[in-house]
This record gives C-alpha cells, sequence and structure tokens, in this order.
C-alpha cells in the first residue's frame, strides 16, 4: 500500500471515527491505525490523518453554514484566547490522541 | 541514534517498550484531559469535536425545510419562519398552536426555559453548580417553589389551563425528543449535562420568577432602619410618602405635573422603637430577610435598586391626537438585557378561533405583549406594594412548631428544602416554616412571616387565552383583570375602533384599618391580616381620556389626592421618564408611528434638565466666593456647554451621572451608623428635587465634617470636583480624550451564563437614565428597552418592533445578533401579520417547518 493509499485510508478511518465517536472517536481510530500499520511512521500518521479529519470536518462545518473563523473567536472569548489558538486546539487534541495510541500500539506490536 | 542514545541498553525490540508507552501516554493523556478536563481546564476534546462539539452548533440551525413529530397532535401545524426568522404558526385547533409554539420556543430557546425556569424553582445549583447556592436559597425561602407546586396540585387536569400547559410541556418534549448529543444547545455541553423533560409546573416556577423580578421591592426593613438613624418623621417624610411630583398613569385632567415640593423634616433623633426592633431582628449580623439583592454591599443593592428602577414605557394615542385619524399604541418593556433575549417574536393563526402575534417568554404559554387583528397591548411594570410582614410569636423560638394567632396555638407547616449538585449530591438542606399568610423565617431573635400576591398568582395565562377573543381593548383589559393577579401590571391597550386604555391590573391588598403596607405588622391577630383586595373600579384607570394619550412609566399609578387608598410610596416608583413621555406627548397632537419610534431612543431627560443647572449654579456660586479649583471650572464649563440630551457622542452625560452618584453619596450621610463606612438605605432620587428649593436644609450638611455646615452649593460643588477628578482617573483628560458617551457607557447585553465570548459588544446607544431609553451597562447589571413595538391600529394594524439580540439562543448561529444593530440605531423592522400560508410571499419565507402527529 502506497503512503498516500495508507495517508487516505486513516483519514477516512478518522473521518468516520471523529463524527461517530466525539471525542473518543480519534483515540480508537488511532488504535485501529496503530494495529494496521505496525510499522514505523504510526505516530506521524495517526496524528496527521487526525488532524486533516478534524479539518476537514470543520469544513464540513463551514459547508453546512457555520462561520468558523468568527465563531472562534467567539469561543476564544470565554476562554482568554484568540480564535486561533481555539482552532490550533482543535486540531490539536485529536491529533494527539490518534497519533499517541497509532504510536503507541504500533511500537507494541512490534515489539512482538 | 537518538533512539540509541536514550536506550543504548537495550536491543532494537526492547527499545519499543518504552516509547511505546511514551507514546501512549500521550495518546490517553490527550483522551482523558479533551474528554475529563483537568482541574480548571473544561473537557476540550469533548467541546472542540468538529462533529458533536461545540462546532457542530454552528452549523444552520434552520433549514429551508424541515418536519417533526409532536405526539398528541390532533392535525397537521403548517409553521413559515419569515426573513426575520419569526415563526409563523398555522393550526386547527388553540391547543395544537400550543404544542407548536412550545416546539419552535424549543428550536431556539431550549437552554434558557430550563434556566429561566430552575431560576423559579430554586434548583439552579442542579444545572450550573453550587455557585448558584444562594439564588436557589432566596428562591425558596421566599417560597417560590411551594406555591408552584401548590398550584399545580390544585389545578384541574382536565381545564383549559393545564391543558395548555400540558400541550405547550407536549411540543418542548418532542423537540428534545428528537435531539441527538451533538445536537444538544451549546450551554448543556459547556455545563456537562442533559436537557431535562419539561413538566406543566415549569411554566409556573416561571411565572413566579417573573413575579420576583417584577413585584419583589419591600421597603419595610428600610424604613426601620432610616428611622432608627434619623427618628420617625423624617424617615417617613422619605420612605412613607407619595412622590414628590405626580404625574400619574390615570390621567389627573391637568396640563402639567403636580409638584408638592415641601421641605424635608430635618434628620431628627434615632427612633427609640425602631432602634430596638432592628436589635431584635439582628441587623448587624448582614442584610435583612428577604430584602431583595441581599447578598450585595448596602452600596451596590443601592445602585442595582436606583438601575433597576429603569423599567418600563408605555404610551397611546387616541386619533384626534394622529394625523392618520387611527389609534396609536407604543410597548417598550425594561427588563434585564440578556443573550437571547428575554422575548421571542411569534405569530400564531387558529382561523376563526385566534391570530395573535408578538412576543413570548419562553416558559409561558402565550403571547405577552402583542396584537391580533382587533387590538394590541403592552404592558409596564405597576412596582405596588404587594408583600408584607408580620411579627410572629412561635412556641419554641428554636424548632417552632406552632405560632399564636387570636390566643390560640395554629401549628405551623414545614418544608425540608434539599439543594443539589450538577451530580446530585446534596449540598445543603434548611427547613422553612409557613403560616396561614406565607413563609416564615427567624431573624435575629424574631420570626418574620410574610405574604407576597405572587405566591397566590398562577392563572393569568387563562386571562390571555380568553382576551385573544376580544374585539374591543375594554373586554380585553376585563377578561386580564378577571384573572390576573401577579404581577401587577399597567396594561395599557389601543382598538382599531379609535379606543385607547390603561388599567393597572393585579390583585391590589386592602390592609386593616386602611393602614400602609410600610411597617412590619403584629401577627398575633387574625385582625391584622389583609382585608382583601381592591375590586377592579378601583384600579388606577383611564378610557379615552379628554387630554387624548396614556402613558405609563412605572410612575405612581393615581395621585393620591384622587385616591388616598394605600398601593405603595415613592420608592416602589420613578418619576423622570413619566415626566419626559407626557412632556413629548403633550408637545405634539399630530402624532405618527415615526415619532413614536423615535420617542423610544429620544435622548431628552427631564432629569437632566432639573438637575443639572443646580451643579451649574452651585460652581460659579463656589466659583465667585473665590474657590480657585481647576477641577471645579473645568466640571463647571463642562456641564455648561452640555446641552443635557443624552445622545451617543455627547460629552457631558458622564460627568453629570458620576456628580448625582457622588452628590446622593454626601448627601445621605445621615444614613451610616456608627461604625459603618456607607449609606445603609438610600431614598428615591426624586427627594432631590426637594432639597434643590432648600438650599439649606440640615440634610445638606455633611455631619463628618464637623468644623463646617454645607449648604446646597458646597455640597453640590464638592460632589462635582469629585465626580470630575474620578473620571480623569477612570477615562483620562477630558480634553485629550473626550468623555464619549457611547464609549463610556454603552449597552451590553450580556450572555445567560455570563461568558464573555458569548455576549454582545458593546453597542453604543442614545439615551441614559430618566430617559425613555436608559439602556446603560453596568458592572452589576445591564437593563433597558427589551421589546420595542410601534403599532397603527389601522383597519389592518401595521405594526413594527425589535428587540436586542435574534431570535436564535444558538451563539453560533447568524440569527443571534442579527437584531442588534437596528435595535442599537433605535430602527424598527415591519412586523409581518399573514392570516394564512398564502399571505407570506415566498421571497419573505426563510424557512418551513411541518408538525405532525
Amino acid at each position: 500500500m502506497s503512503k498516500t493509499s495508507m495517508l487516505l485510508s486513516a483519514v477516512v478511518l478518522q473521518l468516520a471515527a471523529q463524527a461517530l465517536g466525539g471525542v473518543w472517536g480519534a483515540a480508537i481510530a488511532g488504535i485501529i491505525t496503530g494495529i494496521a500499520l505496525r510499522d514505523r511512521g504510526a505516530f506521524r500518521l495517526g496524528f496527521g490523518s487526525a488532524a486533516l479529519a478534524a479539518a476537514l470536518l470543520l469544513v464540513w462545518v463551514a459547508v453546512r453554514g457555520g462561520n468558523v473563523l468568527h465563531f472562534a473567536g467567539m469561543l476564544g472569548g470565554n476562554f482568554k484566547l484568540p480564535g486561533a489558538g481555539i482552532l490550533a486546539i482543535t486540531l490539536l487534541l485529536p491529533a494527539l490522541q490518534a497519533g499517541g495510541m497509532a504510536g503507541g500500539v504500533a511500537r507494541l506490536a512490534r515489539s512482538k | 541514534m537518538v533512539r540509541s542514545t536514550f536506550f543504548p541498553l537495550l536491543d532494537p525490540m526492547a527499545r519499543n517498550i518504552p516509547v511505546a508507552v511514551l507514546s501512549l501516554a500521550v495518546g490517553l493523556g490527550a483522551t482523558w484531559i479533551g474528554a475529563r478536563g483537568v482541574g480548571e481546564v473544561p473537557p476540550l476534546g469533548a467541546l472542540l469535536s468538529p462533529a458533536v462539539g461545540l462546532w457542530a452548533n454552528t452549523a444552520n440551525d434552520l433549514p429551508d425545510a424541515a418536519s417533526a413529530r409532536i405526539p398528541g397532535l390532533t392535525d397537521a401545524v403548517d409553521i413559515r419562519y419569515d426573513s426575520r426568522s419569526v415563526p409563523h404558526i398555522f393550526a386547527k385547533t388553540e391547543l395544537d398552536a400550543v404544542r407548536a409554539l412550545g416546539f419552535v420556543v424549543a428550536r431556539d430557546r431550549l437552554f434558557q426555559l430550563e434556566l429561566q425556569s430552575r431560576a423559579g424553582e430554586g434548583t439552579l445549583t442542579e444545572l450550573v453548580g453550587d455557585v448558584a447556592l444562594p439564588a436557589d436559597k432566596e428562591t425558596r425561602h421566599l417560597g417560590m417553589p411551594r406555591a408552584a407546586e401548590q398550584r399545580m396540585q390544585a389545578t384541574d387536569t382536565s381545564s383549559a389551563l393545564y391543558r395548555i400547559l400540558q400541550a405547550y410541556a407536549d411540543g418542548i418534549n418532542a423537540y428534545r425528543a428528537s435531539l441527538s448529543t451533538a445536537q444538544w444547545p451549546m450551554e448543556y455541553k459547556l455545563l456537562q449535562k442533559a436537557p431535562r423533560e419539561w413538566l406543566p409546573v415549569h411554566s409556573m416556577h416561571l411565572l413566579g420568577r417573573m413575579g420576583y423580578t417584577l413585584a419583589h421591592a419591600p421597603t419595610e426593613l428600610d424604613l426601620l432602619q432610616a428611622r432608627a438613624l434619623v427618628g420617625d418623621s423624617a424617615a417617613r417624610s422619605l420612605w412613607d410618602s407619595s412622590s414628590p411630583v405626580q404625574e400619574p398613569i390615570q390621567p389627573a385632567l391637568r396640563s402639567a405635573p403636580r409638584e408638592a415640593l415641601a421641605a424635608l423634616p430635618a434628620p431628627g433623633a434615632p427612633d427609640t422603637a425602631a432602634v430596638q426592633a432592628l436589635a431584635a431582628l439582628g441587623t448587624n449580623a448582614g442584610a435583612l430577610l428577604w430584602q431583595r439583592d441581599a447578598s450585595l454591599s448596602p452600596d451596590d443593592r443601592s445602585a442595582l435598586q436606583q438601575e433597576r428602577a429603569f423599567a418600563s414605557n408605555n404610551w397611546a394615542v387616541a386619533p384626534q391626537r394622529s394625523v392618520s385619524g387611527k389609534a396609536l399604541l407604543a410597548g417598550d418593556p425594561h427588563l434585564e438585557l440578556t443573550l437571547p433575549s428575554i422575548w421571542f417574536e411569534v405569530h400564531m393563526v387558529v382561523p376563526g378561533r385566534m391570530d395573535v402575534g408578538g412576543v413570548t417568554i419562553p416558559g409561558l404559554p402565550g403571547v405577552t405583549i402583542g396584537y391580533t387583528p382587533a387590538f394590541a397591548w403592552s404592558f409596564t411594570n405597576t412596582g405596588a406594594d404587594v408583600m408584607d410582614f408580620w411579627r410572629e410569636t412561635v412556641n419554641d423560638a428554636a424548632r417552632p412548631t406552632a405560632y399564636e394567632l387570636d390566643g390560640q396555638q395554629q401549628p405551623l407547616e414545614s418544608r425540608v428544602e434539599v439543594y443539589r449538585n450538577k451530580q446530585g449530591q446534596v449540598i445543603a438542606t434548611d427547613t422553612v416554616y409557613y403560616t396561614h399568610r406565607g413563609p416564615m423565617r427567624k431573624q435575629g431573635r424574631e420570626w418574620l412571616s410574610m405574604r407576597w400576591t405572587v405566591l397566590e398568582a398562577g392563572t393569568e395565562l387563562m386571562g390571555f387565552y380568553n382576551g385573544l377573543h376580544a374585539t374591543t381593548a375594554g373586554a380585553f383589559l376585563d377578561s386580564l383583570a378577571a384573572y390576573y393577579m401577579a404581577p401587577a401590571q399597567n396594561m395599557i391597550v389601543a382598538d382599531t375602533a379609535g379606543t385607547i386604555a390603561i388599567r393597572s391590573t393585579g390583585k391590589h391588598p386592602i390592609r386593616a384599618n386602611r393602614a400602609r403596607g410600610t411597617d412590619i405588622f403584629d401577627g398575633r391577630s387574625r385582625a391584622n391580616d389583609w382585608q382583601g383586595f381592591r375590586e377592579v373600579a378601583q384600579y388606577p384607570q383611564s378610557f379615552n381620556p379628554a387630554q387624548g394619550f396614556l402613558a405609563s412609566a412605572n410612575q405612581e399609578p393615581i395621585d393620591p389626592q384622587l385616591d388616598s387608598l394605600y398601593l405603595g410610596t415613592d420608592a416602589h416608583y420613578e418619576i423622570w421618564r413619566a415626566l419626559q413621555i407626557n412632556r413629548l406627548l403633550r408637545a405634539d397632537s399630530a402624532m405618527t408611528p415615526e415619532k413614536m419610534r423615535a420617542f423610544h431612543t429620544d435622548p431628552g431627560s427631564v432629569r437632566a434638565d432639573r438637575l443639572t443647572p443646580a451643579f451649574v449654579a452651585a460652581a460659579k456660586v463656589r466659583i465667585a466666593q473665590g474657590d480657585t479649583s481647576k477641577s471645579l471650572a473645568a466640571a463647571e464649563a463642562m456641564l455648561r456647554a452640555w446641552d443635557r440630551r443624552y445622545v451617543r457622542d455627547n460629552t457631558g452625560a458622564r460627568l453629570f451621572e458620576t456628580a448625582i452618584a457622588r452628590a446622593t453619596s454626601l448627601l445621605w450621610d445621615e444614613f451610616i451608623p456608627p461604625g459603618k463606612s456607607a449609606p445603609v438605605v438610600r431614598p428615591s432620587e426624586s427627594r432631590l428635587l426637594q432639597l434643590l428649593v432648600d438650599s439649606t436644609s440640615s440634610w445638606w450638611d455633611d455631619r463628618r465634617t464637623t468644623a463646617v455646615r454645607e449648604d446646597r452649593d458646597a455640597l453640590l460643588s464638592r460632589a462635582l470636583v469629585a465626580a470630575y477628578d474620578t473620571l480623569v482617573v477612570e477615562f483620562g483628560d477630558p480634553v485629550k480624550s473626550p468623555w464619549t458617551w457611547g464609549r463610556v457607557a454603552p449597552a451590553k447585553p450580556r450572555h445567560l451564563l455570563r461568558l464573555d465570548g458569548f455576549s454582545a459588544p458593546d453597542t453604543p446607544v442614545d439615551g441614559g437614565r430618566g430617559t425613555l431609553n436608559p439602556s446603560v451597562g453596568s458592572r452589576l447589571a445591564n437593563f433597558g428597552a427589551s421589546w420595542r413595538m410601534v403599532v397603527e391600529l389601522d383597519r389592518v394594524p401595521r405594526i413594527r418592533g425589535v428587540y436586542p439580540g435574534g431570535q436564535s439562543g444558538n451563539p453560533g448561529s447568524p440569527r443571534y445578533l442579527d437584531r442588534l444593530a437596528m435595535w442599537g440605531n433605535g430602527t424598527l423592522d415591519s412586523v409581518r401579520t399573514p392570516r394564512t400560508p398564502a399571505d407570506l410571499a415566498a421571497s419573505d419565507i426563510r424557512a418551513t417547518l411541518t408538525l405532525t402527529r
């Protein structure tokens, strides 16, 4: 499987998992990614696919009429953060979940 | 290389383990923090999940076409949202219309529904946590949830009232059941709570909460404190007398207000009886029982009372004074400005039965202020005194079980109040006792009971529903009077036949021996109970007055020279806006809807016109006497140059407002108890009018400066200098950075949970205290014009209206703030009144919703 195919598969998996499983979805998809890959680069793949999936879901929100940038600013006002910070956390949290789980599971699988 | 540096002794396979653990720790840690949060950090993963978190709420929340089911619906309901997002409900039965009303209100305001009803139920802690415990305790100590529950238990399930409440609940619950967790309103996600089922009693709780907001202003304890400091005569002249200027709601057939600016009795020696009574009540420990905003400092409580006095305006003009020859009506209720707004705009049509539009309060199944094809109506708060206290004699001062009444021991009812947190754990309990009058609580060594019309209300809704079938202003008012108990409202109506009418509707208690409700009564005798209520014919009211207009703005409803039966004191009312609106209406006998619209944000102020010259004159006197203070000269010049109009770019109003606050602080030093630094009570601002004409009154003397005896000019000048210097520190040198009103006193509607990010931006407005648009924010609260409406009662009434915010309660919705700019500018939007779905042009339809069984 080419790297592009792997990335696409992982992103599709993340999209489904985050859409259906919310905060747990990214981690679960990360575990699946790690088991499936069992190779170096699992962290990066999990991290990147989760961030990309989150970004695509945000785009989907915008397509359905959401004013993402404006709302990021409103949310930031509640947490004393700039809107860009809210966007960064939105992408980073699932990325760390998925990357960490994928990287860890892949390493464990390799060690056996 | 890096790996072998860190793990040099491990073989390549074994080296995987620590890295795997580290990697898993990152993944698990991020998941844990994301799902549960840490300390003050909320569960950001759940909140910021693009699929199910807050982002999901930003997608279009009003799809072009939607359908839903409501169990119990008898026929399909067609709902058309117009381009202003107002739902027009077309139903075949009234109960179906109410079910649909519940659904559409929940669709846009689900969280607000729950928050407001819990506020009246005293269970806010279960939604927002321990922070709400003081508010919940106050609600329960007032007996509000018990009263609502008793009302529901006493309501026959086959009665029209019950069926309306149940139909409304069915609509709300049908919407709630249709939601996935991803669709829950943002506030639930932030609070990590689920929307609760709506019960008919929740509407009763909300009604009680409105009573708390509008009819909870006891003054007995203020008067007692004042008597203990300045004696009975002086205290009663301030707290137990009518407004010094009479421009009543029931017109007094005069061409000008009646002024009775008699000199105030000088402060005297403390009233011994009051001192002893206060000692028994243990007031040194803090605020008195049932006193509003008891948790605030006396200064803040006083400031809030003054701000809350910015209540509402309404007025109507008879055909003979309007250009079109039609009656005109304006509604302008002022309440706390929140996001979402307290109002939700709606229109309901049931052919042959009902056609009503206007604004509803989420939680109350009906239109509160609005219009039908035959008439339009609006309210202001009457503010009458409808809460009294009795000193009870109990059998056991620590754990009473009975109280004395006419020489007999009467059993007390007790109710244990249990407070729970968000997780359902008990966080506090207490016991509230009840006499036949109402709740009883211990204050110091005394037991006080209370009676309040709000606790006896509950059938008001039927007045509205029956009234909607009326075709005349008088019939509508009569329907309301038959059912309406509290909170008492000045109900103004105009109809298409040209009638204008107003009535201060609500139960007004009659005390024994024509007593006033300003003292605490002896509870040992039933003879001291309320003797009944005024008859409707005794309500302040007027139909088609000769003057050709009617106006109410929370002033004293009837001139005591005409009717001396006690309704309240000057402390319950406000005079300034009534003077202003009557001034405007008297001056113009060719009224138009556009002029009425402009009145809503008219920057003129009788208050400023009457009080500003006193400051300027005082400063001039002091300067002439040799006062060389640069601040005084600068302040005098600034106030003199001000045209006393609160337009948003004026630069004098801020100084005037601060000077007034300083002056009253200095003036009422007599109400600073020994050992305290601030007055515990403050008289109404209208008393300044009496003092200004008495320049050497001993009230002007600041007793803390024992070496000098201040007169009016000395005190006002000192206040002016202090105000100027304070503002220089706060806003800078006015020469370099003018104290522009719109910048230093903007309106700022706040989110219900006071979340800054979901609150409105600072909104400069024309208006201020004493004007018809007192929409000024402060650190304590933000009251203002919550709904503006102008109706021309033509054959088909023409309505225009606006409120601050938007129809949606969802901060991520484009409909959350879409009306704010229009409201800020004082403009009004055209309200659609389709009689059938086909009457709404396709280009004017924003969305449709079909409800079926």
